[in-house]
């Protein structure tokens, strides 16, 4: 019993500190746009209040548990402090998904929260299928041949 | 222990149907004789394309019809979603799909489109009875090929066999106690390559995407409140227990937010969005590709 809940203490301490880089990173950004476009140095530190909910959790074998974290950051701009929502889904230890939402009501830093979120959604990307080594695909190729014939067809007959 | 493969094209297109164990030639081949049947009965009855189909019957006249066993859980389906998403999914946009062009003879010639009926203003349903209002021509394209592969399935599985995988054009339904099948996300707009990697076990997933099926400016799914193609997705997939409700939820993520439909159905789901983001439930299983 005792074994169990340390474990879950560990991984419960752990699985707060990606988060934490999250923020950190969340932060560290925040602050590059704003020293950068408004020339003043930011202003006092960063104060990281992180609150951690597991709102999924499953079975696996790796030092995190699955699940996905929420967190809020705080951050202080010229113009005062601000908060930011990052929450991260942790599957295998790895980041398989992430959201930030700016929480500012000000226009200057709504638009560097903004811009910041603009970049920071993962994106995915293709890899070859011979790579990957995979007899299933799940897709829509295979769409009907009498739709695909027509198709063809309105093409021809839009070319000629 | 090896496998057999049966192929062959059916509703437009192609499937693929592998089985554990070999079975003895004889046999396979009784068992694709059924299902070759089974699969042209269902089209025969099910399909907008056909002229002597029972749906083109239905969109000529109206009345009561008693069902047979195979269309009830697609109405029983149709009708849960159809109350879910408030009439966004509705086997009345037959006629919408094929004024738009997507006719029985895919003329992809688009005319003045109109409103689909309501539900209650065409259709009274109570299994096996179906009583239409006025001809109303039924689309079935959201569910029925989910809905034919767990046929198939339930077929395989009373004749004895429980290890299957049955691929009908990119949406899949595996069968297996024991080991999971690793199945690649087509890419919607490169079919060499994937955009991850998912494991499934006794579970089906399917894919919709709305770059395929295309012509003028619509797809293979119109929105009957808008009366066009939802455009702010490229793709959806879903992982189900049944292919029919892995199949349909593919459609309905076009049209509704997934939290609309997460406390009725069990299911994970991703979307992938013009832009290559994606969003996706926190148990989708697998890998997927990322931009580093």
């Amino acid at each position: 019993m005792d074994e169990q809940n340390n474990s879950q203490n560990n991984s419960m301490m752990k699985f707060v500190l990606p988060a934490a880089v999250v923020v950190i990173i969340a932060v560290a950004v925040i602050f590059f746009y704003t020293s950068q476009k408004s020339s003043t140095a930011p202003t006092g530190a960063v104060s990281d209040q992180v609150t951690t909910v597991p709102t999924e959790t499953s079975a696996t074998s790796g030092v995190y548990k699955d699940g996905t974290y929420s967190v809020v950051g705080n951050y202080v701009s010229p113009g005062g402090p601000r908060e930011v929502n990052v929450s991260v889904t942790l599957q295998g230890d790895v980041i398989t998904d992430s959201t930030f939402e700016g929480l500012a009501t000000d226009a200057t830093s709504k638009r560097f929260q903004e811009e910041f979120a603009g970049g920071f959604k993962t994106m995915v990307v293709g890899k070859k299928i011979d790579e990957v080594q995979l007899t299933k695909v799940a897709g829509s190729s295979l769409t009907p041949k009498g739709f695909n014939d027509a198709l063809e067809k309105v093409k021809t007959e839009a070319k000629a | 222990m090896s496998s057999s493969q049966f192929v062959f094209e059916a509703i437009g297109t192609k499937w693929v149907i592998d089985h554990l164990p070999r079975l003895d030639e004889r046999v396979s081949s009784f068992l694709e004789r059924h299902i070759l049947n089974l699969v042209d009965d269902f089209d025969h009855k099910y399909s907008r394309f056909r002229a002597d189909s029972l749906v083109t019957k239905w969109s000529k006249e109206a009345g009561d019809y008693e069902l047979d066993p195979d269309s009830r859980d697609m109405l029983d389906l149709y009708k849960i979603f159809y109350d879910l998403t408030h009439g966004a999914m509705t086997p009345l946009i037959g006629s919408v799909m094929s004024d738009a062009g997507y006719d029985a003879r895919y003329s992809l010639e688009e005319k003045e489109l109109q409103k689909p009926y309501s539900w209650d203003e065409a259709i009274d349903y109570s299994y096996p009875s179906l009583t239409l209002k006025k001809p109303a021509l039924l689309d079935f394209g959201a569910l029925g090929k989910g809905h034919l592969i767990d046929l198939v399935a339930a077929y395989l599985i009373e004749q004895g066999i429980h290890s299957f995988c049955i691929d009908a054009g990119g949406d899949l339904l595996y069968k297996n106690p024991s080991f999971p099948l690793s199945i690649g996300l087509e890419h919607p707009e490169d079919l060499t390559q994937v955009i991850g990697v998912v494991k499934i076990k006794d579970q089906s997933i399917c894919a919709s995407a709305g770059n395929r099926r295309k012509w003028g400016k619509y797809h293979h799914i119109i929105d009957p409140r808008t009366l066009s193609s939802s455009s702010h997705i490229l793709a959806s997939w879903v992982i189900a227990d049944k292919a029919i409700t892995a199949d349909a939820l593919a459609t309905a993520l076009f049209l509704v937010e997934p939290d609309q439909l997460k406390e009725t159905f069990s299911f994970s789901y991703l979307l992938l969005y013009p832009d290559f983001s994606i969003k996706k439930s926190a148990d989708f299983p697998g890998e997927l590709y990322y931009t580093t």
